[in-house]
């Protein structure tokens, strides 16, 4: 097996080897990652990240997002999704919504894959609506639109869920789809990295 | 199962995505599908009159010759053209683009390196003022279509199956020397003929010499009729190297260019050196590297201790070069010669001095002198 990223084979070589939790990246490219595993809160729901968005971790995304390498998606969750899958047993995951265009344009729903491998039920309830789409709403709708995000029409969403993301950069997306949910939901919070100038308890406090 | 862009065939780089096969090895350039078939890039039709050249000096006869056979292969073959350091390459090619553009096909001109981009970019207006001359590279990628383009390597994805002539510069250089994927890239963005421009060709050209695809053309001599320097090599222990080093820079008032093999090295030199002269230092973890290189060519008798970023496509007028430690491992055999083509490229300063100081005897460099000696045996 080749590491994902570099391409250099990657070997069980000693006895240790087999014992150890295996990884889809050589170590030498998966230490680039800081991993940092924060709870905190976010609007008063609950929180968790695994990395800080450092320039290993981007440079992997955009690899995953932009040039459209689907064989990336094992990267980010693979080591951690037995313990997400622990952590947020009994959850649905609502993935956060891509522009139509980008995702025509890659082909694939990216955040779909990438949460694939935690065996999580997902679902994909929020519209992400460009300024051209914003002026046919009415007002009705338009004030229920908080950033470009919507809520689905008729969508049953389940209690227990977790909103999540790739990166948390400004929270505004995350905000956003807070805002556009009913009240009264069981809510986690969860993304793959944050944006290091945003770990500012504080800031995310707010 | 084989890439469209970069010919890559090892099957462990293909994965199946929802849209299909692709290839990753060259997935930085964009995802290319294999199932899809790839469309040639067009660009804007060569205008009339664009084939016009002036050269800022004629070409010695050599060079003439060189030239014209050249421009006659590529009718039929790719063409290496196998010249020594100084030799004038950019100038031997002139009158094969302006063959080409004349039947209205499209030229591309590639280069590793960015650097030189800009600067190749500036020399061609000069030959060819009535052609539109575009330079790609990065942060230079608004205008993509000309009727001579310049650009790097790895610029060389946006044009699939787009040149009828292809002139890679330096292909034995870093980044382009050994990467299978830009290899891949520079085929499949030309549809007609190739020129490799090299002083030292790869084991990659010397193959594909060897399999009759393309003819090589030599042109042994500069342009000035003097011998290429022949280096001078001193064999001693790190301390007594010093002490020639520090008695060579006395001896001179030139230009003078010290290649050391690592940038610890360079600046340890550095520190030693400036108790006794001033000198400056260029590495590639420099920041301000133009503006170094800027004063010292200033500079006549200026002295710069460098990494292998100086060692190709810098031109200072009458200098010397002394290479450190050229025994040591970072050093390949077309590193030395590319080093030591730095000196005597003046006509005004022909034979210029080189040193090789190694700390144990080194057949690579032995090897590197032979060269030398021979390309200046086969010259006349």
């Amino acid at each position: 097996m080749r590491c994902l990223m570099c391409g250099k084979p990657m070997s069980k070589e000693t006895f240790a080897d087999l014992f150890r939790e295996e990884d889809v990246l050589c170590a030498d490219c998966r230490d680039g990652w800081k991993r940092i595993r924060r709870n905190f809160r976010f609007q008063g729901k609950k929180a968790f990240v695994l990395y800080e968005y450092n320039a290993a971790f981007s440079s992997c995304l955009l690899q995953f997002k932009e040039c459209g390498d689907e064989a990336l998606k094992t990267a980010f969750l693979y080591p951690d999704r037995r313990m997400l899958r622990r952590m947020y047993h009994g959850r649905t995951l609502l993935l956060m919504p891509s522009s139509e265009e980008k995702e025509r344009e890659r082909g694939f729903s990216h955040l779909k894959e990438l949460f694939e491998g935690v065996g999580l039920p997902m679902m994909e309830p929020f519209l992400k609506t460009g300024e051209q789409s914003q002026k046919s709403l009415g007002r009705k709708e338009r004030r229920k639109m908080s950033r470009g995000i919507l809520l689905k029409p008729g969508i049953a969403l389940p209690h227990r869920c977790v909103l999540a993301d790739d990166v948390i950069t400004t929270g505004s997306t995350m905000r956003g789809a807070l805002s556009v949910l009913p009240e009264g939901l069981d809510l986690r919070i969860f993304a793959c990295a944050l944006t290091p100038s945003r770990t500012s308890e504080d800031f995310l406090n707010a | 199962m084989k890439c469209p862009r970069c010919l890559n065939t090892d099957r462990e780089f293909f994965y199946r995505g929802s849209n299909g096969w692709y290839c990753r090895k060259c997935i930085s350039f964009g995802r290319a599908m294999l199932e899809e078939d790839r469309e040639a890039a067009v660009l804007e039709p060569v205008r009339a009159g664009s084939e016009e050249y002036v050269l800022q000096y004629p070409l010695t006869e050599a060079q003439a010759r060189v030239s014209h056979q050249c421009a006659e292969a590529i009718d039929t073959t790719s063409v290496l053209l196998h010249c020594v350091c100084g030799a004038g390459k950019t100038e031997l090619v002139v009158e094969s683009i302006s063959k080409m553009l004349k039947a209205r096909k499209n030229v591309c001109f590639a280069i590793p390196r960015r650097q030189v981009v800009l600067e190749l970019e500036n020399r061609l207006r000069q030959y060819f003022p009535n052609a539109e001359v575009t330079a790609v590279c990065g942060g230079h990628t608004e205008k993509l279509t000309g009727d001579i383009v310049i650009c790097t390597t790895h610029q060389l994805y946006r044009y699939y199956g787009t040149f009828d002539l292809l002139i890679l510069d330096e292909p034995d250089a870093f980044p382009f020397r050994g990467n299978a994927v830009l290899h891949g890239i520079a085929e499949t963005a030309c549809r007609g003929r190739t020129i490799y421009l090299t002083a030292t060709p790869d084991a990659w050209l010397k193959e594909k010499e060897k399999r009759g695809e393309l003819i090589c053309l030599k042109l042994n001599r500069r342009p000035h009729g003097h011998d290429l320097p022949v280096p001078v090599i001193k064999t001693a222990p790190t301390v007594i190297l010093l002490g020639i080093l520090l008695y060579w820079l006395k001896k001179r008032s030139t230009p003078r260019m010290i290649f050391v093999p690592t940038i610890r090295q360079a600046h340890l030199l550095h520190t030693f050196l400036s108790r006794f002269v001033s000198c400056s230092v260029c590495t590639s973890k420099t920041e301000n590297r133009d503006e170094v290189i800027e004063a010292f060519r200033q500079k006549k008798d200026g002295i710069i201790i460098s990494t292998t970023v100086l060692e190709r496509g810098v031109t200072i007028p009458g200098s010397d070069v002394c290479v450190f430690h050229a025994d040591h491992g970072v050093f390949d055999e077309a590193g030395l010669i590319q080093m030591a083509g730095r000196a005597g490229r003046s006509f005004q300063y022909p034979d210029g001095d080189v040193l090789f100081l190694e700390s144990s005897r080194s057949a690579l460099v032995r090897k590197c002198r032979k060269e030398i000696l021979e390309a200046n045996r086969c010259a006349v």
